[in-house]
């Protein structure tokens, strides 16, 4: 399946993540009150053991974040991923300064997995509206650990082999960083290809 | 005591989605009384036909989803405005909503446009 995605299909995927993430970093400013910083998206085509090396190098070693599992035609996990220690600061933008910090810590959980839902959910869906596909999304799940404790989240199958498409982010006024990691089974790709070969035919017809 | 002036079901999963919605729609108008439930059978349990003016419903939620929800309301109430507000953007969880009669918000929700369906 990997040699099948060629290469004006996967400057289709990272031109529509482009979009997908564009309007999810919309969303986000929106709940932040910041500008949001998108760096372009990469899009690599691997296995878990390499997942697991382009994960240690670009990730924090204590993560927070939200995980979403998504079917149809395409199948995989979405996450959201920030450092730990910038978790309780994050529900303290959205949810403004009013709440005490035991109130705050009450709603982290809560807060993330709304977050992520709004943040992947703005991706996955603008990803199938410009393929004219659907997607069904599973409810958000908050979680933390390590780079090890999310692949092992994000993949099932030990033999998975997977399409990783990465995107950091950051608030323009303050130090926060974050990623967006979609992690597509390509064992069950094959919509997912007749869905891009659909779309570059019109577009280039 | 201020009258209330609409009664609303508001139906999300997330307890900060209840709170953010609640704390818009009493910024907009601080006399509507507001029933909040967390999932469907939450919501059916408190829902008596008659008794709600408006009801916002989220998508996914554990349990019946938002627009199977939303059926299950109008079959007892045909009067009640049914607004579906979820972060799931889908052209055809939007044409879904639609064709069953429900006005759609997409999270994050825009206070005007909220404010615009609560004044119908």
């Amino acid at each position: 399946m990997i040699n099948a995605i060629n290469q004006d299909q996967q400057d289709t995927i990272v031109e529509l993540m482009n979009i997908g993430v564009g309007r999810a970093a919309s969303a986000l400013s929106k709940l932040v009150h910041d500008e949001v910083l998108l760096s372009v998206p990469k899009v690599d085509f691997v296995d878990i053991p390499t997942a697991e090396i382009h994960f240690a190098k670009l990730l924090p070693s204590a993560l927070a974040g939200v995980t979403q599992a998504f079917e149809g035609f395409i199948s995989g996990k979405a996450a959201l991923i920030f450092p730990e220690e910038r978790s309780l600061e994050l529900v303290r933008l959205i949810v403004g300064n009013e709440l005490s910090a035991s109130e705050i810590s009450e709603l982290e959980q809560d807060t993330l997995a709304e977050l992520g839902n709004i943040l992947l959910n703005s991706c996955l869906a603008t990803l199938a509206n410009i393929l004219h596909r659907e997607i069904k999304t599973s409810l958000p799940e908050a979680y933390t650990g390590n780079c090890h404790n999310i692949l092992k989240r994000l993949c099932d199958r030990d033999d998975s082999l997977i399409m990783l498409v990465q995107v950091d982010f950051s608030l323009s006024q303050r130090e926060l960083q974050g990623y967006l990691a979609f992690i597509i089974d390509l064992h069950s790709a094959s919509g997912f290809h007749d869905a891009l070969t659909e779309y570059l035919e019109k577009l280039l017809s | 005591m201020s009258q209330v002036t609409k009664r609303i079901l508001l139906v999300d999963d997330s307890r900060i989605a209840r709170l953010t919605l609640q704390h818009l729609i009493t910024s907009t108008d601080s006399s509507v009384e507001i029933t909040q439930a967390a999932n469907g059978d939450e919501a059916l349990a408190a829902f008596q036909p008659g008794g709600f003016d408006l009801a916002l419903l989220d998508f996914n939620m554990p349990g019946i989803d938002g627009l199977e929800l939303a059926q299950l309301i109008r079959e007892q109430d045909s009067k009640i405005h049914l607004v579906l507000v979820t972060a799931n953007i889908q052209d055809t969880i939007i044409d879904r909503a639609k064709s069953m009669g429900l006005d759609f918000l997409g999270k994050p929700v825009d206070s005007e446009q909220l404010a615009s369906l609560l004044k119908r």
